[in-house]
């Protein structure tokens, strides 16, 4: 320990090595149980004490089987609800609009209950139509006082809510909703006599109560069921954020080994001198762990400190991107969680431990005088490089059979993958050997040869770090590949498919308004317009997801945009038309359903099997999209209105049938008209919004790295002073010393970026064929950008020239004198 | 004539707040071509002075002349092109560089001063071969014994012919009879290339080897 205090620059950058991998793997853990907290509290907001849940698959549940069923003696707890996300104006982001029934609400949401009754006149709430209750931080939000009014942005049927009353006791149920009566619920969302569900506390014995007296049409499921679709919502996001978890976890890892290697390292002449004067190898072994469990302590503290501050930035970044995306959440940053706190904080000290544990068997177990010798060091450093290289090896082709070949779920995919990424590390010091090898016997200019000798020479020290930028930006290329893959499938399949010239449909078609059948009629009649394909959007729960039922009447125009996978295509339409379903390749995969199989699906009348007359491919929706003809969809779901039109005009003259639509459509409020070219383009905004996250994940990796090239550096150039001293002495120049380490350091980005880009690209294959696969069931072509490539090379070789920086002119700056005296 | 010139020189460190003299008003001239021992007690300041004589250290007061130069008077540029071009050291711990062979650290002098890599190696392949380690060029300095390190340091340290060789306690890490033979060999090449050495030792054997030899004690020059 002493020797730490007494070089401070060595402790600090031990220090600092712990910290900031703890401090990454913290944030990441914290920031990703955020967005998955947020997607939860939103479903366990509802959820409240119920177990089971009514619901009408595909369509909204007559208000009239409620008080049928309370009527009836023997009804166990239940609790009807209208509820649907609403927009309000001036607002960003969308909002839960909750209808309840006081009188029944006890039971289940006692809290929320008690909000309305606290905070306002019971009677006002039931009685007035429009009165809304907020909690106080959403009043706070939308900077609104009691008496105040919100518009609901709903168009047709704009309604205007006073606010009530406002719940200030910090109640996180109520964080972020709208609670409204039931009645002031159906009026705002166009319900009227429907509830969304009903809540129910069951016992044993009340299943068969209710499955006595429910119609056909009506299900019953649990609520954890119903949670289920709901936080699946948010997977493919989450999957984004536990790919750069895993990541950093490594580089922490990378970064805390480099720092502790280096700690042992640098001391062996002290450490040679304790076993020259009498200390036993095991004795000497303890007395390295012990320090280390310290300094481990002391960094993982640290760590912990400092991820909690990152973790709040990182959060309030996913809180806002599934605002955008999804809805109005507030995200607690400071919520910490014990099990993420003890993972990274165990993490930090095993790794501390295990990191020393390599060196410090090494010295203790070699001869007293060898202990002194750097060159043993390094010399037994280069004969483990091939033994290490064949191991990194063989678990790179590990990874990539267990990710593409052994069959299971998402964690067999990121197993595989982490695999490959520590086995590419694992080869990256062999990389530097190699490149010396290659070098050594050409005529370079003598500081580019000193370099390169010097890079082989302090292999031990600086491959750990090199590995470390290496998997840095390897991510880089890996997610940026899977992105830009993904981005890329998503245009040709959007741009594939919306083969209309215009789109039609409700201002608020996202919140379930669907059009009004007259004018339904009047476009379709114009002669402007040449063809016309109808949607109408349903959906229904198989296997506990919530997958989308589209009931449509598809031009042949429209149906040209879709991609099938397999079939002949005249034969899969055919199909179609008799009344079979187009299911989407996701759905398909999660399913294990092919072309010709039976799918069961719940309609009013039970469930009915329908024919899977073709798959197509789509990344609208990872939970899957069915569609189904128009005509058979009304046969077993009648309720549902159609919600958009795709127009294709006659002659292609699509201004033309854009002024008929104009005459057609005055008077008509709340209809939007799009070409197909700004629905793409808001798609790919959203698309790129939904990544944002990952790009600062890919920044913050990269500074990690920069900072572990950079303690390396420090740390380097702190044992080799004495060295640069005798340059100086022998008539270098200070600019060229610091050429000599910037060019090191070029050097060693160049290594890391070159090894990179193979090993990024085999991860992005993993994540393409394996992950999203496996978690999607999305499939997409491989597509790499140059820029890419470019732009990961120069970053890699940028960065080691950053971190270079100080080192070269600490070192260059420093007076030679005092360190020529050094033995 | 001098070759080099010290006058009233003052040097002092700062160690734990403690202000410690190592040199006050030391004067003395080394004539070219001379080969002169500086005699002292550990501690006394004899590298201290090397430093200062070679301008990698500073002075508090008073000047260092180098061939008619002002030493501390030059920017620092300048006094490393100064010492690149016309003066060679040797170490006690030989400080080869361990990155490169003994053939590339020998012709280290001759690259910095711009000679093309391969001219270079033609002159490091002879000096080497003059103080006795031929055909050991393509090995690197942790392979040669103690003595060899530092022959093939002199070797460095007159390869480019400096004016000046500025040595410090050469024999300090070799036994006796290596000692012996490194001294030998360095006034050896001193004489036959002109060469004015300064050989700071606390050994009466090498100063022996001296044409003039300097006692340094308590900051000045004792007597000669």
């Amino acid at each position: 320990m002493r020797h730490l205090l007494r070089h401070r620059w060595q402790g600090f950058l031990a220090l600092t090595g712990i910290a900031l991998g703890v401090a990454v793997i913290l944030a990441v853990e914290l920031a990703n149980q955020a967005s998955r907290a947020a997607f939860q509290l939103a479903a366990a907001r509802l959820q409240g004490e119920a177990t089971h849940r009514l619901i009408q698959p595909g369509g909204a549940l007559s208000e009239a089987l409620y008080v049928q069923l309370k009527r009836e003696p023997g009804c166990p707890p239940m609790a009807p609800v209208v509820t649907d996300w609403v927009r309000l104006s001036g607002q960003a982001g969308r909002y839960r609009l909750v209808g309840v029934d006081l009188f029944a609400e006890a039971p289940f949401r006692g809290q929320l209950a008690a909000v309305a009754q606290q905070s306002a006149m019971m009677r006002d709430f039931i009685i007035e139509p429009g009165a809304l209750v907020l909690d106080a931080g959403t009043a706070g939000e939308l900077d609104v006082r009691v008496g105040d009014r919100l518009m609901i942005d709903y168009p047709d049927r704009g309604l205007s809510l006073r606010l009530l009353g406002i719940d200030s006791t910090g109640n996180a149920r109520s964080r972020d909703l709208l609670i409204v009566d039931v009645a002031t619920a159906q009026e705002v969302l166009g319900m009227p006599g429907r509830l969304t569900h009903i809540d129910l506390i069951l016992d044993a014995g009340d299943e068969s109560w209710l499955a006595k007296r429910l119609p056909v049409d009506v299900e019953l499921v649990t609520v954890t069921e119903q949670a289920a679709g709901m936080t699946r919502m948010s997977a493919a996001f989450e999957m984004n954020l536990t790919a750069m978890s895993l990541l950093a976890l490594l580089v922490g890892t990378f970064l805390i080994f480099n720092a502790m290697n280096f700690s042992v390292l640098q001391r062996r002449t002290l450490l040679g001198r304790l076993r020259a004067v009498g200390l036993t190898p095991r004795e000497l072994f303890r007395l390295m762990l012990g320090e280390a469990l310290i300094i481990g302590m002391a960094g993982t503290l640290a760590g912990l400190l400092l991820g909690i501050l990152l973790s709040q930035g990182l959060t309030r970044l996913v809180a806002a991107t599934i605002s955008e995306l999804y809805y109005h959440t507030s995200v607690n940053a400071l919520h910490l969680d014990g099990l993420a706190l003890l993972k990274a904080g165990g993490l930090g000290i095993a790794a501390t431990l295990l990191a020393t544990l390599i060196p410090a068997r090494l010295a203790a177990n070699t001869p007293p005088l060898t202990t002194m010798s750097r060159v043993v060091l390094e010399q037994a450093a280069h004969g483990r490089l091939w033994r290490v290289s064949g191991i990194g090896l063989m678990l790179l082709v590990t990874g990539l059979v267990v990710a593409l070949v052994v069959p299971g779920g998402v964690i067999t995919g990121f197993t595989g993958l982490f695999l490959l990424v520590i086995g590419s590390a694992m080869v990256t010091p062999v990389a530097i050997h190699g490149l010396h090898r290659l070098l050594v016997s050409r005529p370079l200019p003598l500081l580019w040869r000193m370099g390169v000798r010097d890079l082989d020479r302090h292999l031990s020290r600086l491959g750990i770090a090199v590995a470390a930028l290496m998997v840095a930006l390897s991510a880089g290329v890996g997610v940026g590949v899977m992105v830009d893959s993904m981005r890329g499938a998503v245009n040709t399949w959007l741009s594939e498919l919306l083969t209309a010239d215009v789109y039609l449909a409700s201002a608020a078609h996202e919140d379930g308004a669907v059009l009004d059948p007259k004018v339904i009629r009047e476009v379709s009649a114009s002669p402007a317009v040449r063809a016309v394909s109808r949607y109408r959007q349903g959906g229904v729960q198989l296997s506990g997801r919530q997958v989308g039922l589209i009931g449509a009447h598809l031009s042949t125009s429209s149906r040209r945009g879709f991609a099938l996978l397999s079939g002949d295509e005249a034969a899969v339409w055919e199909g179609f038309d008799r009344g079979g379903l187009l299911i989407s390749e996701p759905l398909a995969y999660h399913l294990g359903l092919e072309r010709g199989d039976l799918l069961a699906l719940p309609t009013a009348a039970g469930p009915v099997g329908f024919t899977v007359s073709g798959i197509f491919r789509d990344y609208a929706s990872e939970h899957g999209r069915i569609f189904m003809e128009e005509t058979a969809y009304r046969e077993h779901w009648s309720g549902a209105g159609v919600s958009s039109l795709a127009l294709f005009a006659t002659g292609g003259d699509v201004a033309g049938m854009r002024r008929a639509l104009g005459d057609l459509l005055t008077g008509h409020q709340g209809l939007v008209i799009t070409s197909a070219g700004a629905i793409l383009e808001e798609s790919m905004a959203v698309f790129d919004r939904t990544f944002r996250v990952t790009g600062v994940l890919r920044i913050l990796l990269l500074i990690v790295a920069f900072i572990g090239v950079f303690g390396a550096l420090m740390a380097l150039q702190l044992e080799r002073s004495k060295e640069y001293a005798v340059l100086r002495a022998l008539g270098m120049m200070r600019a060229q010393i610091a050429a000599l380490i910037g060019g090191e350091s070029l050097v060693m980005g160049l290594v890391a970026a070159c090894i990179a880009v193979p090993s990024g690209l085999l991860m992005a294959w993993l994540l393409i064929e394996s992950v999203q696969r496996r978690a999607f069931g999305w499939t997409m072509s491989f597509e790499v950008q140059p820029w890419l490539i470019l732009q990961v090379i120069l970053v890699g070789m940028g960065a080691a020239v950053l971190a270079a920086l100080y080192p070269a002119w600490r070192s260059s700056a420093r007076d030679p004198a005092p360190r020529l005296r050094e033995d | 004539m001098s070759m080099l010139r010290v006058e009233n020189l003052r040097k002092a460190y700062h160690i734990g707040g403690e202000h410690q003299p190592v040199f006050d008003a030391l004067s003395f001239r080394i004539g070219p071509g001379e080969i002169v021992a500086l005699l002292g007690e550990s501690g006394s300041g004899k590298t201290t002075l090397l430093n200062l004589m070679s301008g990698i250290d500073s002075p508090d007061a008073g000047s260092v002349w180098f061939d008619g130069i002002s030493l501390h008077q030059l920017q620092e540029p300048d006094r490393t092109l100064l010492r690149r071009e016309r003066i060679g050291f040797v170490f006690q711990f030989f400080n080869l560089i361990p990155t490169l062979t003994v053939g590339e650290n020998v012709a280290l002098p001759l690259e910095l001063l711009g000679r093309k890599a391969g001219e270079a190696r033609t002159h490091a392949v002879a000096a080497l071969d003059e103080v006795g380690l031929a055909r050991m060029e393509g090995r690197y300095p942790e392979t040669l014994s103690g003595g060899e390190q530092q022959r093939a340091a002199i070797a460095r340290a007159l390869v480019h012919r400096p004016g000046v060789l500025l040595a410090d306690e050469p024999t300090g890490n070799l036994d006796e009879n290596t000692g012996r033979g490194v001294i030998g060999l360095l006034t050896t090449l001193a004489r036959r290339g002109g060469t004015t050495m300064l050989l700071v030792t606390h050994s009466d054997l090498v100063a022996d080897a001296a044409d003039r030899v300097l006692h340094l004690r308590q900051g000045r020059i004792a007597g000669s």
